[in-house]
């Protein structure tokens, strides 16, 4: 289908992962941490330091991406996100001849088969809320909450600490001896092992607090009840160094933050807003008569909601909030990859359109218009 | 945001027929007049074309359409998008109107390409279509089937009966 061969890439850049492939391509092919290891070699030998260097001063840099890349303990390497400096990069490093940019909210509805909804986009750093209308992102109404999966991490790191549990990653481990629940940990550390920095090992870390976050959390289909969650069913998880444990009621404590922020541990003066709220507030902000439109089409994207209960009780919560004769309806596709790479596969639906050919913005046109060409081309 | 997919100039004269209740000359021509039509998107992916053959004409009703909401709802594919025309007629409690209904028609098992290419188009084919009031976002048969959602569109709690059946 369709008419000529296309060439174009497709990027979608989140916090905690890119997701870049081929246009016309169902499928992203690399889908890998927004992650750079930097290694820095200093003209002086001397030891670097641990913030982010600024990279035009050094010479000798060595970047690498991707996860295997990335998990090779190396001295030196520090990691850092290339976030910043996007577009400017892209044209003047890279000699682009033409790009276009799409709001991810408005590709995920379209790809949902609706022109007009509420997107709920829970990733790494942010829970928000964007309402589209017609196509267009209605910018008045998006609200945005830190209560994400960097936050679900900080209160499984605290876990672990209250439990006096030490978070050894793989790289350490030479060998480990297999122990009873919840006894401490017996194993051997790697002889051989470089200097590594400790941003590098801090992400490694963290790499191990994601797994364990992703394999045992579980959001209550209702608000938290200690009587509850204690008749909750363990998972048995095991930790890199043979750490292993039953979790029964933190499965269900830890990310009830997300929705009812009011009791989590680490908020100070409480203002946040439970993912109910962000929703219900983001449409509220917008004109009376569109609200049925937006409660009628919720869109459920990002990683942070694969967590098993997060859409059931998302319906709960809305429903209660909502006026009786209020339509609602979540939609929330099943499978992982498109709830998480929805974004990604409109956006590559688009890129490979003939017609669409015509909507690129050519090296030339950002030359002569600048910022405000983008703002008029792509709105 | 646009996919650069183009409206054919048939489409937009069956959307000017469809809006203008002209003093009909003769029986004839006012049999001719579309209760409904379906548009789709090319084979290549390039336009958007009046979709073969699924209409329901005026001269239809009473004969071999009895139901002419049932019928449009059969009409459409259950498993692609469409975009369609429906010249709804219903009543309030003060007066008889008929309204032309703008809809979206986005199953949840169509394809992802096909749902990307026909929400990111419906902008251009919107713009064509100048004075419609109603416009509706349908994704699945149980959004369709109770005619109280349409009444509900197209007049709120006012509505007392469509297509000649109360509410």
């Amino acid at each position: 289908m369709g008419t000529f061969k296309v060439g174009a890439l497709v990027f979608d850049i989140g916090s905690y992962s890119v997701r870049a492939g081929y246009a016309g391509e169902d499928c992203p092919k690399a889908d890998f941490p927004t992650v750079i290891g930097v290694t820095l070699d200093r003209e002086d030998g001397s030891t670097p330091m641990e913030t982010d260097g600024d990279k035009g001063k050094q010479s000798g840099t060595t970047y690498y991406i991707d996860t295997n890349q990335l998990r090779v303990p190396r001295e030196n390497m520090e990691v850092m996100s290339p976030l910043k400096n996007g577009m400017k990069l892209m044209f003047e490093h890279y000699n682009i001849p033409a790009f276009f940019l799409c709001k991810s909210a408005v590709l995920s509805a379209f790809a949902n088969g609706r022109s007009t909804g509420l997107v709920l986009d829970s990733g790494a750093t942010h829970t928000t809320a964007i309402p589209v209308h017609d196509g267009y992102v209605l910018q008045q109404g998006i609200v945005k909450s830190p209560l994400a999966g960097d936050f679900m991490s900080m209160q499984c790191r605290e876990l672990f600490q209250e439990l006096s549990v030490e978070i050894i990653p793989p790289y350490m481990i030479a060998s480990k001896d297999s122990v009873r629940e919840g006894s401490p940990a017996s194993w051997k550390k790697k002889e051989k092992l470089p200097q590594v920095t400790r941003s590098w090992h801090n992400y490694m870390c963290n790499c191990v607090i994601q797994d364990f976050q992703a394999s045992v959390l579980q959001v209550s289909d209702s608000p938290y009840d200690e009587q509850v969650a204690a008749q909750m069913p363990t998972v048995h998880y095991e930790l890199p160094n043979g750490y292993n444990c039953d979790f029964g009621a933190e499965r269900l404590k830890i990310p009830e933050g997300l929705f009812d922020p009011s009791n989590a541990k680490g908020l100070s003066g409480n203002t946040m807003l439970g993912v109910g709220h962000v929703v219900t507030t983001s449409v509220g902000m917008c004109d009376i008569d569109i609200r049925p439109g937006l409660y009628g089409s919720v869109v459920v994207t990002g990683g942070n909601t694969l967590i098993q209960g997060f859409t059931d009780r998302l319906n709960r919560e809305l429903s209660q909030k909502t006026p009786p004769s209020m339509r609602l309806k979540l939609i929330a596709n099943n499978t992982t990859v498109e709830r998480r790479f929805s974004a990604w596969i409109g956006g590559s639906i688009l890129a490979s359109l003939g017609t669409f050919q015509q909507m690129w913005i050519s090296k030339q046109e950002y030359e002569e218009g600048g910022k405000q060409c983008v703002d008029r081309k792509c709105p | 945001m646009a996919s650069g997919v183009k409206v054919t100039d048939e489409v937009i004269a069956v959307f000017n027929d469809m809006k203008v209740r002209k003093a009909q000359a003769n029986e004839d021509e006012k049999r001719k007049r579309k209760k409904a039509i379906l548009f789709c998107i090319s084979k290549d992916l390039k336009n958007i074309v009046l979709d073969e053959d699924k209409e329901i004409l005026l001269g239809d009703l009473g004969t071999t359409v009895q139901d002419p909401y049932q019928h449009f709802v059969k009409m459409l594919p259950p498993d692609d998008c469409r975009y369609a025309l429906y010249d709804a007629t219903y009543e309030t409690k003060e007066t008889k109107k008929e309204d032309l209904v703008f809809i979206f028609w986005a199953p949840e098992s169509a394809p992802l390409k096909s749902k990307m290419i026909y929400a990111s188009s419906k902008d251009a084919i919107k713009r064509k279509f100048e004075g419609i009031k109603h416009e509706w976002q349908v994704n699945g048969l149980e959004d369709l089937k109770d005619r109280h959602t349409l009444a509900e569109k197209l007049g709120g709690s006012s509505v007392v009966s469509l297509e000649g059946s109360p509410i």
